[in-house]
């Protein structure tokens, strides 16, 4: 399957399951009673259009130019993955022990994936001066509140 | 003479000292973020908002555009030294910027390129001072079923003229549109689509989703790039300026530029890079050498450079008078006015006029301040490209993530930060553009609050849309947005098969 169509599958998804939940909506209470839906109802209908003509057209184009349906993988879906997971971990561990050392761990595992592990003197300084500097910057001088670490002044 | 009267005043509160020192500050920071591939002006606007807030509207705005203007500026700068353009509007400057780098004229070509911008944006500026007036007062007169419409265009419009195809730009507008009808219905107060969520009655904010598919999306995205190697750009530098030569060339390419992508820029979707883009193809035609143009000839740089910054200052027009923005950029800094309690729109004009004509008059600093820091200064900034993005990227995350954090101190924010990445980049991979996602989140609300009172004052007739000429021009306009692009292309295909 095609990006392109696998887009498509998922817009119809949306599309369905949206225009299903809006006709499933409360009656607003004053005014018009089904005023609340009208507008979501609209766009989820008109999502599942549009993801129908996308995958009509993706359809007819496959057919034309046959065997172009293999797909490439992403080599550095891997790495994309990753991220996403530390930004998950970083997530959960923010609150917990502070902005500084998660903020530290957060860029060190970044820094690791994009720079390499060779590089881990710069990766750690570059992790430690960032989070710092900018605890330093937005709780001190812009008086952004971040979460510090238990136990810790910083 | 009204105009003027605004004009003093903003020029007075613009020139202080300490909002000369903002506008310098985020011009710099902008020029930075700008000149790095893949970092436009809608990512350092988006990763430096959450900074600015703190500083009070009139500051956080002045900053703002500052980045703005200096992205704009910035974006060329790789595009002459490395090929690469920083940004999307300066794909123009390539064409001509890089083979003049290659024949050993990168300082004119970066000075042209500082001068053209500085030129375009001041023309640009100064047609703003005369439109805004009239445009925002005309704008008085349309009632919520014409607003309505008026989105409806814009949307579209920016939709059918966004890269890839038609039914792409659509859904990602609808996308927007539906992240935008999330939380707690503001006339009815019907909780909708919050699965239960309390974070999420309260709507998602369409600054995380924008710093997600900005910041976010691409830095995902650079992962490609950084594995293919970067490029090393030339750091040592000649006197940074230009012939006499050069300007007599260059003179009626930018002045000429200006104007039309001032115009450019006003349109909906229509932004920077095609305003570049068109200016090139016709300075090439007007041009008695147009077998120069590509080999590097001067005005090449700098009719689209010229044609970009005025088009970037065109883009805040319907953003500030109408409360639709036309570009990304200008859709992060209307999102910015959102935040700071500032509705875009007419009324900006009459109630706020104070910030709007600041605003304005610091355009008017902005580029004179960046055409120092650009052109005497170039040598040292252009150094930033030698900073591997390897760390960079990580860094951008990291400002990311905190500047979400400041915007709602909620840890929810961070899980959709992540969830609107993810989605930013695989749009990107399908090819369906971003920015008519940007724009609708943006947009969505008022579009629904116009549609809903048109609603109940019709009391539910949906004729009421088609009620007067200008709700009726407007959906003419809308259909030839959609329609237009489709008959123009499926006549070219007629030719070509003709001429086959």
């Amino acid at each position: 399957m095609t990006i392109t169509m696998i887009s498509g599958v998922m817009a119809l998804g949306i599309g369905i399951t949206f225009t299903i939940m809006a006709f499933r909506l409360p009656d607003a209470s004053i005014g018009i009673p089904f005023a609340p839906r009208v507008f979501p109802a609209g766009l989820g209908i008109l999502m599942t259009t549009l993801a129908i003509l996308q995958i009509a057209k993706e359809t007819i184009r496959i057919g034309q130019t046959e065997g172009s349906t293999t797909r490439d993988r992403d080599p550095y879906m891997r790495k994309i993955l990753l991220s996403c997971v530390f930004a998950f971990v970083y997530a959960m561990l923010f609150e917990r022990i502070g902005y500084v050392l998660s903020t530290i761990f957060f860029l060190e595992t970044e820094l690791w994936l994009f720079n390499g592990r060779e590089n881990w003197k710069t990766n750690t300084l570059v992790a430690v001066i960032f989070s710092v500097a900018v605890y330093v910057l937005f709780s001190q001088a812009l008086g952004v509140y971040l979460p510090r670490t238990p136990g810790i002044w910083i | 003479m009204e105009t003027l009267t605004f004009l003093f005043e903003g020029l007075s509160i613009a020139i202080q000292p300490l909002n000369l020192m903002w506008v310098t500050i985020g011009g710099i920071l902008g020029t930075l973020i700008g000149m790095l591939p893949g970092l436009g002006p809608a990512t350092g606007v988006a990763v430096l908002l959450p900074m600015t807030f703190v500083l009070g509207p009139q500051a956080s705005l002045i900053t703002m555009a500052g980045v703005y203007y200096g992205a704009m500026y910035g974006g060329s700068r790789s595009s002459i030294l490395i090929n690469t353009p920083g940004a999307g509007a300066a794909v123009a400057a390539t064409f001509d910027g890089y083979p003049m780098t290659l024949k050993g004229r990168a300082e004119a070509a970066l000075a042209i390129s500082a001068i053209a911008s500085f030129i375009g944006g001041i023309i640009a500026t100064i047609i703003m001072i005369a439109v805004a007036l009239p445009v925002a007062r005309f704008a008085l007169h349309f009632g919520p079923a014409e607003y309505f419409m008026l989105f409806v265009f814009a949307l579209s419009a920016t939709a059918s003229m966004s890269k890839g195809d038609t039914i792409k730009g659509f859904i990602a507008t609808v996308l927007g549109l539906m992240i935008s009808s999330i939380g707690i219905d503001g006339q009815s107060g019907v909780k909708r689509f919050t699965f239960g969520v309390l974070e999420l009655e309260a709507g998602i904010d369409f600054l995380v989703v924008i710093i997600a598919v900005y910041a976010l999306g691409e830095v995902f995205k650079s992962f490609r790039g950084i594995a293919e190697g970067t490029k090393k750009a030339q750091t040592k530098f000649g006197r940074i300026w230009i012939t006499r030569e050069d300007w007599r060339r260059s003179m009626w390419p930018i002045l000429r530029s200006a104007p039309f992508g001032f115009f450019i820029g006003a349109l909906p979707g229509a932004g920077g890079t095609m305003a570049a883009l068109l200016s090139y193809s016709n300075e090439r035609q007007l041009s008695k050498h147009p077998e120069e143009f590509g080999e590097g000839a001067i005005e090449g740089v700098a009719a689209p450079e010229s044609a970009n910054n005025a088009a970037s200052v065109g883009a805040m027009i319907p953003m500030l008078t109408l409360g639709i923005p036309g570009s990304g950029t200008t859709a992060v800094m209307m999102g910015a006015l959102l935040m700071l309690g500032l509705q875009p729109g007419p009324m900006l004009f009459q109630q706020q006029s104070t910030i709007v004509w600041t605003l304005i008059a610091s355009m008017f600093f902005g580029n004179i301040i960046l055409a120092f820091v650009n052109i005497p200064m170039a040598g040292a900034l252009v150094r930033v490209l030698a900073v591997p993005p390897k760390i960079l990227y990580p860094i951008v995350m990291g400002l990311a993530f905190v500047g979400t954090f400041a915007i709602s101190y909620s840890l929810v924010d961070f899980y959709l930060l992540i969830i609107f990445g993810i989605v930013g980049f695989f749009m990107a991979k399908a090819q369906i553009p971003t920015t008519p996602l940007i724009l609708a989140v943006i947009v969505g609300n008022s579009m629904e609050q116009s549609f809903r009172r048109a609603y109940t004052i019709a009391d539910g007739d949906l004729g009421i849309f088609f009620g007067s000429p200008l709700a009726i021009t407007l959906f003419v306009l809308t259909a030839l947005s959609i329609f237009g692009p489709m008959v123009a292309n499926a006549v070219r295909a007629r030719r070509a098969v003709q001429a086959a």
